[in-house]
């Protein structure tokens, strides 16, 4: 069995705990509790026979007025940049991290969520934010909390990243 | 000599010039003027450096020279640092391993003298540490200290193991994790034996984020890093290395020594895996040698150890006094069950001797001990018995043939009789079963009625009444008495009236009756009747043979009177035969003797005296008389 550190990133009310949540324990929560911090998981999986005990560290919601504390993403082996497209800004705000966490821990695997997808008909993701993603040339997975969907595979493909990174 | 010889040999080994010459790129002529040139600038030396050279080149010199000092440098070595050990430990263990894997036999002989010695040591010490686990517990669960401890945990509201753990311990190390300092992953988690720990792996990256998070907060230096963290009496150490991290949480007051401890555990970490953890990639498969690294950290030092360390050996007196007193318990218990039994059997026992009882079933039940057995309504429990404690009676009836049960029976048949004695059996004498003895003195009438009885039906075969003497009441006496009399009939010859001597004794014992009748009789009221009647044969003459019938009854009368016999009121009389025999038997006498009460008699009486010894000639007077009166 080895072990992987992952971090979950993003603006604040993404739904990075509510991801986590749905992996770990397979619920969902309406209600809404803002992490102050980080708040850490974990999950066994096994990719190609190779046991990984994946440490989710769920990192609070990054704002102008709360920036994300990096110390938290050394020894990272992978992260999920969360974006929630109801609320573009928050792509923004999924840009500018990448660029820190790669500043900060270098070009380690990374992956795109674009949670909500259940509310898919609210989104509103413009040219500019589409191309600006394409440019990440990360993968990106439409994910929900609430119906689960691709919440397997977000944290399956990040593995599978790491491990043959 | 010596000179010369080094020379030889020097010129032996062309290769020493070669190599010379290869390294200075010079041809043979240049190797020449070089080596004069080393001689002339060397000199003398320059041979003995040659010597060491070769010596050292050589592996059969370099092993000889080396051995001569191979064991003190070890010994020097061994006393600076343990580095020799470590370098040898794997070669000794790969030696070992391939000894037992080619002949094993060889190791287990040469390990067979410490083998026994060891496991003997062994299982010494595993009972002593159980006896040691059993003291503590018993002393951890009754003993007066872990009763005022339990009232302390009542009273301050902490669980018994807080009291106990603040009463005993210094300090105890719960666990101890090591940290990767980059991921916050777990390297590896130890804890002590009783503790429940919660996920080591959550619990090494919160530390880990809580480290970040105080260093990001409050904006320290870079250097500065979290030591310690506080929560009442736990405490989580740390101690920061270059690749890992250890943290050791500690519960009570800590020494300060503990910390170098960790300090040290975390160097011997990174000498053995500082490679490792630098490139560590979450793999901790590798790191087999950390549980072993770490132990020293797990630590608890108790009051005792640090009041007096010869105190952990201590005798455990409270052991040996709980099994002493579990010993007597059973003991006392064993013994009382023991003499219960023995009460118990010596009670069956009593029961069973008594006649008509017999216990068949003892059962202890929940209210006590249930007798149940068969029992004759007429066998008496003595009455101390019957009260004895706890016991219960269930009785069934019927019917004993015990000779005591059976004498009862045969008693209540029969009147009660003064000085009548009956015993039925005796136990010591097999020959009197079923004899029934009668002894002592007894009416006549009890006498018969005795022989009316049933008493066969009670198991009497024989009745012995060798000691009875059976006392008759006057009336039987009486009659007895005048049946005798009345019986007496004396024969006479032809014509004879006188009494012949073969005669005589009938007439004395008549005479002896007639006399013991008159002492019975109440003289009073009774008088005592004879009527003496004399016959004969039908020969001779009617008047012959009356005045001889007269003559024999006269005789008779008076040989009864020269006897004593007084005789108030008799009479005599002849009879004559009507027939014409001369059989024998009726020349005789007949009595007759009877009472007659005085008042109805009185006249006649009155008349009978005047008659005494009158002669009678005409027969029949008596009748005629009676028939007058």
């Amino acid at each position: 069995m080895i072990q992987k550190k992952i971090c979950l990133l993003g603006a604040f009310s993404v739904g990075k705990t509510s991801l986590i949540k749905r992996y770990v324990d397979s619920i969902f929560e309406e209600k809404y509790l803002t992490t102050v911090g980080v708040k850490i998981d974990k999950k066994l999986v096994e990719i190609e026979r190779q046991k990984v005990m994946m440490m989710i560290w769920d990192l609070a919601g990054e704002d102008d007025f709360c920036k994300l504390q990096v110390s938290y993403l050394r020894g990272a082996s992978g992260y999920i940049l969360v974006g929630d497209p109801t609320r573009p800004h928050t792509l923004d705000r999924l840009f500018c991290l990448h660029k820190k966490a790669q500043k900060n821990i270098g070009n380690i695997p990374a992956i795109i969520a674009l949670n909500k997808h259940d509310l898919c008909n609210q989104w509103s993701l413009s040219f500019a934010h589409r191309e600006e993603l394409e440019e990440l040339q990360q993968p990106i997975l439409n994910t929900s909390a609430k119906t689960g969907d691709q919440v397997q595979s977000l944290f399956i493909d990040l593995a599978t990243q790491m491990l043959s990174n | 000599m010596e000179s010369s010889a080094r020379e030889a040999s020097i010129q032996n080994q062309p290769f020493v010039d070669s190599n010379d010459s290869s390294r200075l790129g010079g041809g043979a002529g240049s190797t020449a003027e070089l080596q004069s040139l080393r001689q002339l600038l060397l000199g003398a030396d320059y041979q003995e450096l040659l010597a060491l050279k070769q010596r050292c080149e050589n592996p059969n010199q370099y092993s000889v020279a080396i051995a001569q000092v191979v064991s003190e440098a070890i010994a020097i070595r061994a006393q600076k640092d343990d580095s020799i050990a470590e370098a040898l430990g794997p070669t000794i263990e790969g030696a070992i391993d391939l000894s037992i894997k080619s002949n094993p036999k060889a190791l287990a002989d040469s390990l067979y003298p410490v083998m026994g010695p060891a496991i003997r040591k062994s299982i010494v010490e595993t009972i002593s540490g159980m006896l040691d686990g059993f003291n503590q517990a018993v002393e951890q669960s009754i003993s007066p200290r872990a009763i005022g401890w339990r009232f302390d945990a009542w009273r301050s509201g902490k669980t018994y193991a807080e009291i106990v753990f603040l009463k005993t311990l210094v300090y105890r190390v719960e666990q101890v994790f090591l940290i990767h300092r980059e991921t916050g992953l777990v390297l590896q988690h130890l804890e002590s034996n009783d503790v429940i720990s919660n996920d080591p792996d959550m619990v090494s990256a919160m530390l880990t984020a809580i480290q970040d998070f105080i260093a990001d907060s409050f904006h320290t230096s870079a250097d500065d890093k979290l030591s310690t963290l506080q929560l009442g009496d736990l405490c989580v150490l740390i101690e920061q290395g270059p690749a890992a991290v250890i943290a050791s949480v500690v519960r009570g007051n800590v020494r300060a020594d503990y910390r170098l401890r960790l300090s040290e555990v975390l160097e011997h970490c990174h000498q053995q895996y500082g490679t490792e953890f630098q490139q560590y990639q979450g793999d901790s498969s590798v790191f087999v040698k950390l549980p072993d690294l770490l132990r020293p950290c797990l630590v608890s030092v108790k009051h005792e150890e640090r009041d007096d360390p010869n105190q952990r050996r201590k005798l455990p007196w409270i052991s040996i006094v709980s099994i002493v007193l579990v010993v007597l318990c059973l003991g006392y218990w064993w013994y009382q069950d023991l003499q219960q039994k023995n009460h118990w059997q010596q009670w069956v026992s009593q029961l069973n001797s008594i006649p008509g009882v017999m216990v068949v079933q003892v059962e202890q039940t929940a209210s006590g001990t249930l007798i149940k057995g068969m029992k004759d309504p007429l066998a008496q429990l003595p009455e101390p018995f019957v009260a004895v404690a706890g016991a219960g009676y269930e009785w069934t009836h019927f019917y004993a043939t015990d000779e005591a049960l059976q004498l009862q029976r045969i008693k209540a048949l029969l009147p009660a009789e003064e000085g009548v004695a009956l015993t039925f059996g005796d136990d010591s004498d097999s020959n009197s079963d079923g004899v029934l003895s009668v002894s002592g003195e007894a009416s006549v009438e009890w006498l018969r009625q005795f022989e009316q009885a049933p008493i066969a039906a009670f198991g009497v075969r024989t009745v012995d009444f060798t000691n009875l003497k059976v006392q008759e009441s006057n009336q039987s006496l009486v009659d007895r008495y005048l049946s005798d009399v009345s019986a007496v009939s004396i024969d006479f010859e032809v014509g004879d009236a006188s009494i012949k001597d073969t005669q005589e004794p009938k007439l004395f014992y008549m005479a002896t009756r007639i006399q013991q009748l008159q002492q019975i009789l109440n003289s009073d009221r009774q008088v005592f009747k004879l009527r003496i009647t004399g016959t004969t044969d039908g020969r001779g003459s009617d008047t012959e043979n009356r005045r001889l019938g007269l003559a024999r009854a006269d005789n008779a009368a008076r040989y009864l009177i020269e006897q004593g016999v007084v005789l108030n009121d008799f009479d005599t009389h002849f009879l004559l035969s009507e027939q014409e025999s001369e059989a024998p038997q009726i020349r005789r006498i007949i009595v007759e003797a009877w009472v007659e009460n005085k008042q109805l008699d009185g006249i006649r009486a009155r008349l009978s005296e005047s008659r005494v010894l009158s002669r009678n000639v005409d027969g029949l007077p008596t009748s005629e008389q009676e028939s007058q009166l």
